[in-house]
């Protein structure tokens, strides 16, 4: 287990640096100085020229690749342009709605897709199997924000139930709280569904055709001891991928939701970030999605090896 | 003397629900097993010797893939009419069954103490203690060194015959009275497959169970079984005692069957006999007997008209040249 562990943490290093030189080099990509895009057309060139010397722009790239990524290892993510605030500080402030939205997301994509997906597999064919296609058919089609806007018409403007925007943090209360994130977790978490829909749908269809299954049933055991543990935890390792590509999916993807609810989260702060041409954010913000993204990998292939033993060995 | 039936299985037929139609992959299939006895069930692929097993335990999902009808009786008791709740109680407590593979048989991703325990905390309602105390004495049993370490293994991490040997253990776990095994040795070494034998054979002896053993091997069957039944596109067409079956097989299936295994104390016979031409697919049963397009002796009697099962001395037959001339 712990040889297996290694080399998957070192599996992630080269992925990393790769991340790194491309987040690097999105400052120098851009036409024309930062500084000056920074500063805008109204300033003098004694102030770019300025600036760009505090950035430290002029030295050569290794230096400044080097300098870059040890501010970056000290936890140094350097100071926003617009805000004078440090970038870290920032982030960490957004992370909180983010983290909630996604959190609820996932629950809600996994208590739609999970039990559908096992009733088509279990009956596939039949009308249940049909009515799961097409609610995943929906899901697929409909993009997120269509729904958010849908969602917010009907139980936000018509209903009044929820709120049409705006956060409600954890600390003042938890209804409250569920409630200001209610619609863009559904709107999320639906989307999302579709996809994990179909994947529960093929992989326990998969599953509860095996001889493992017949053996199960000629032993006795009830038809849900036979979905629920015979067949769920094979399942499982096929459905843990897609969780994976969910989360990364609705962290980072969650900006346009975000933006249509007002919710304060990274998603937001990246939006505003690009127009304000506020580089060191966004490099911050980009690279810390691909962190997320590679520790997401790497838990999913850690719960691999724990809940299918032969994967360590291969 | 007679030892009590415990099987009875009588004009049983599975037919398969299909995109393609139905299809009658086991027709009016009677035989019986009595305690303590080994049954043997033989035929090529594709005879429908695992479907009658399958349907025994019915395994099949009635709603859906199969409808069964006849009668299996289980000392007595219609397994075909029963609720299926209840049909789920005797399955691996009265019945259990077996199969040929045990690496795709066990589930991968479940210790092999997990899956010993199952069938006695579902049948006997063992706490975890008590089913781990028995489950190493059933390891023990089925031949397996160190069991306590066996327990929190997993399937892959054991040889092709260990884990035939722990599917055994998992099967026996509540003592059943009746033992499935379907193709239990097909998949094993020749060494590896002698010994499963043996030790299913003196499992049979020590716990007084009556087994059937389904097997494409006419070896095996000549050591291990007191009876066997072969079975032809769904149908039985011959039961008769071991010995009697092989020194005088009366079906000209059988006939065929029992010429085309080698013989090392035979040199003088160059070519194998191979009976010609192959299983027909379902969907295109003959209308008279059903052997009757690969039998060198049919006629238009047999093309045309099914042979019921008759009785001949000591065994059952499925043939015309039966009762006209007294066997071909």
């Amino acid at each position: 287990m712990l040889r297996y562990l290694c080399k998957r943490v070192l599996s992630t290093i080269p992925v990393l640096f790769l991340v790194s030189i491309v987040v690097f080099s999105m400052i120098h990509l851009t036409p024309g100085s930062p500084a000056r895009s920074m500063l805008g057309p109204e300033a003098t060139e004694e102030q770019v020229a300025a600036l760009e010397e505090v950035m430290g722009l002029n030295d050569p790239l290794p230096v400044q690749y080097v300098n870059w990524i040890s501010d970056l290892l000290h936890g140094d993510f350097g100071v926003s342009v617009s805000g004078n605030e440090p970038v870290l500080s920032m982030i960490v402030s957004h992370m909180g709605p983010t983290i909630s939205v996604t959190v609820f997301a996932l629950i809600i994509d996994l208590l739609i897709a999970l039990p559908l997906g096992i009733l088509a597999a279990r009956k596939k064919g039949a009308a249940a199997d049909q009515l799961v296609s097409v609610v995943s058919l929906f899901g697929v089609s409909l993009p997120d924000f269509l729904l958010g806007l849908l969602l917010m018409l009907l139980f936000a403007v018509h209903l009044g139930w929820f709120p049409s925007s705006g956060y409600v943090p954890l600390s003042d209360g938890f209804l409250a709280h569920i409630r200001s994130i209610a619609l863009p977790s559904i709107a999320l978490g639906f989307t999302y569904s579709a996809l994990m829909m179909r994947m529960t749908k093929t992989a326990m269809y998969d599953a509860l055709h095996k001889d493992y299954i017949k053996f199960a049933k000629a032993k006795g055991v009830h038809a849900s001891g036979i979905v629920m543990i015979h067949a769920l935890k094979n399942a499982s390792v096929k459905l843990l991928t897609i969780v994976g590509q969910a989360v990364v999916g609705m962290l980072s993807g969650a900006a346009v939701i975000e933006t249509l609810f007002v919710i304060p989260g990274v998603g937001q702060l990246i939006v505003l970030s690009i127009s304000r041409r506020d580089y060191e954010v966004i490099q911050a913000i980009v690279l810390l999605v691909a962190v997320i993204n590679v520790a997401i990998m790497l838990l999913v292939d850690i719960l691999y090896g724990l809940i299918d033993p032969r994967i360590q060995i291969e | 003397m007679e030892e009590q039936v415990i099987l009875d299985v009588k004009n049983l037929s599975t037919t398969f629900h299909t995109e393609r139609g139905d299809y009658q992959a086991v027709s009016g299939v009677s035989f019986q097993v009595h305690r303590g006895e080994i049954l043997g069930v033989v035929g090529e692929s594709g005879c429908g010797k695992s479907v009658t097993s399958q349907s025994i335990l019915r395994l099949y999902d009635e709603r859906r893939e199969a409808c069964y009808s006849g009668e299996v009786l289980l000392e007595g008791r219609d397994l075909l009419s029963i609720p299926i709740k209840e049909m789920q109680r005797l399955r691996g407590s009265e019945i259990s069954m077996i199969f040929q593979d045990a690496l795709s048989t066990l589930n991968p991703v479940l210790t092999i103490g997990y899956q010993l325990r199952e069938p006695m905390r579902i049948h006997e309602k063992l706490s975890r203690k008590e089913a781990d105390l028995n489950a190493v004495e059933l390891l023990r049993l089925v031949g397996i060194p160190e069991p306590e370490q066996r327990m929190h293994q997993y399937p892959h991490e054991l040889s092709g015959g260990m884990r035939q040997r722990v599917m055994i253990a998992i099967a026996l776990a509540c003592r059943p009275k009746l033992l499935i095994a379907d193709e239990p040795t097909t998949a094993l070494d020749v060494t590896i497959q002698a010994q499963i034998m043996a030790l299913l054979l003196s499992l049979n002896r020590q716990l007084h169970m009556g087994v059937i053993l389904i097997t494409h091997d006419l070896a095996v069957v000549a050591e291990t079984c007191s009876r066997a039944v072969v079975m032809y596109l769904g149908q039985v067409v011959e039961e008769a005692p071991v010995e009697e079956l092989f020194r005088h097989p009366l079906h000209p299936y059988t006939q065929g069957l029992i010429a085309s295994v080698p013989h090392l104390d035979d040199p003088g016979k160059e070519q194998l006999h191979v009976i010609p031409g192959t299983v027909p697919f379902l969907e295109d049963i003959p209308t008279g007997c059903r052997f009757a397009p690969r039998c060198p002796y049919a006629t238009d009697q047999c093309r045309r008209e099914m042979p019921q099962l008759q009785e001949a001395g000591s065994q059952r037959v499925r043939c015309w040249h039966i009762r006209s001339e007294g066997g071909v």
